[in-house]
């Protein structure tokens, strides 16, 4: 079955959308241009304008966001939660004192801070009114949707386009990826890779799918150069550091992307932990070490 | 003289407003009337201070803290999180290797070991942008993973492709 793609850059990673259907690709990609234009604006850590900028600012203050919004925080919310607080979305001042503060194109060749660790506060501080739209973030508490957001998005892109198209679609933004309406015959071909811009010949390994999504993280994407050695991009909660590079990257499938990439950013910040902890929620996963041993995890395919 | 009289006549001639009885009654009623406002307005009041304390200081629920099997304690919510309390839900069929046909996933559990083969260096040096190509002959595919930016050009290609899932 042939299949059609657009590709392009957006919010600070690659983007491409996947279509079954010819007609169905300029119009898929002005969908998922959309949805990331509305994602932007509501969970950019780094314009001033966004909502989240909006709740970090209002200092403990009830502020009222848009349902996207409010979408993008509870999935934060839910992902410390069922991680343990391995994901945790107030980590957002962790970052910014690491001297991740602005969009990453602009980091590259920037002198690092020097090395000023905190904690994340804890993502229980933040509150949540579901029924008022209203979200409320203490004073000092600064949040990062970022890894949840932009699978959030990849999620409501791929609903889009396929619910509004009727058409069989897969959208990836910066190598997380989610299907939407039906898959060709054999499933969509995805190149499981330690970088989403890699190329599918990249080292790694080709897989199908079908349903559902699938995310990758990896502490070797979005690395600047500090006086202490490199930093990344994946923080530990509980301690401020970026996460001990125990695995080069975690892939994970789930049933959407938010579920994907909870799993596989909570995997790296895990470290030796992951493999259990994601076998007890029959994740499928292939983790990649360091020293490039690979084990799979689940339902994950052999390698051919 | 009758007629003119508007005050009610008492058996034994004793005008009723005059009557001792009647004016405690109706103090009475006025003291009623006014306690019952003042118990509704001290009501409306309590209401209105409750909720001026709870949107200014808001505590956590213990009721939620106690509930959550989670290390760290569930957040203050003034509404039930009911889809959000679902756990992290797995594929409702999981990935295959294109090569073993296009057969369910299987069942086999537990985890697996090899090598990845490749030594790619530099992840954040290689091109960004996929090529399409019909997935069931050729294979190629998307690619899961996260990592810098592609060229920053967009590009359509017809015919298949693929994604990659990486690091980004």
């Amino acid at each position: 079955m042939t299949t059609w793609s657009a590709h392009w850059s957006a919010l600070g990673t690659g983007v491409a959308v996947f279509v079954d259907r010819h007609e169905c690709l300029e119009p898929a990609r002005r969908l998922v241009e959309d949805e990331l234009d509305r994602i932007d604006r509501a969970c950019s850590r780094f314009r001033d304008d966004s909502e989240l900028s909006r709740l970090s600012r209002a200092a403990g203050r009830w502020v009222e966001v848009s349902p996207l919004c409010l979408e993008a925080v509870e999935a934060g919310l839910r992902a410390a939660r069922l991680t343990g607080g391995a994901v945790d979305p107030t980590v957002g001042r962790s970052l910014r004192l690491l001297g991740y503060d602005r969009d990453f194109d602009e980091l590259e060749g920037r002198a690092a801070p020097r090395l000023r660790l905190m904690a994340a506060p804890g993502w229980e501080t933040v509150d949540v009114d579901r029924r008022r739209g209203a979200v409320r973030v203490p004073r000092g508490v600064e949040l990062d949707l970022g890894a949840t957001a932009k699978a959030l998005a990849a999620d409501l892109a791929a609903r889009a386009v396929s619910e509004r198209l009727e058409c069989g679609t897969l959208v990836s933004l910066g190598g997380d990826l989610a299907i939407g309406g039906p898959a060709p015959a054999g499933g969509w071909p995805v190149r499981v890779a330690e970088h989403h811009a890699a190329g599918f010949d990249a080292p790694g390994q080709t897989i199908s799918l079908s349903t559902g999504a699938l995310a990758t993280s990896s502490p070797g994407a979005r690395r600047w150069v500090a006086p202490e050695g490199d930093r990344h991009h994946i923080v530990d909660p509980a301690t401020g550091r970026p996460a001990r590079e125990v695995w080069r990257a975690v892939t994970v499938a789930a049933a959407t992307c938010v579920d994907a990439n909870t799993a596989s950013t909570a995997a790296i910040v895990m470290g030796e932990a992951a493999p259990g902890w994601l076998s007890d929620r029959r994740m499928p996963a292939r983790l990649l070490a360091r020293d490039r041993q690979v084990t799979h995890v689940g339902d994950w395919p052999a390698a051919a | 003289m009758e007629g003119e009289n508007t005050r009610e006549a008492m058996p034994g001639g004793q005008d009723r407003d005059a009557h001792p009885v009647s004016a405690r009654d109706r103090g009475l009623r006025r003291i009623s009337r006014l306690t019952g406002w003042i118990a509704a307005g001290a009501l409306v009041l309590t209401g209105g201070l409750a909720k001026l304390a709870a949107d200014a200081f808001g505590g956590k629920s213990t009721k939620a803290r106690a509930a959550t099997p989670a290390p760290r304690p569930a957040p203050a919510q003034t509404t039930p999180t009911t889809p959000n309390d679902q756990g992290l839900q797995p594929p409702a069929q999981a990935p295959t290797d294109p090569g073993a046909g296009n057969g369910s996933a299987g069942s086999a559990a537990g985890t697996g070991a090899g090598t990845d083969p490749g030594a790619s260096g530099d992840p954040g040096a290689a091109a960004g942008s996929g090529a399409g190509s019909d997935p069931g002959a050729s294979g190629a595919g998307a690619s899961s993973g996260s990592g810098g930016d592609s060229s920053g050009s967009s590009a359509a290609d017809s015919g298949g492709g693929g994604a990659v899932s990486g690091g980004s």
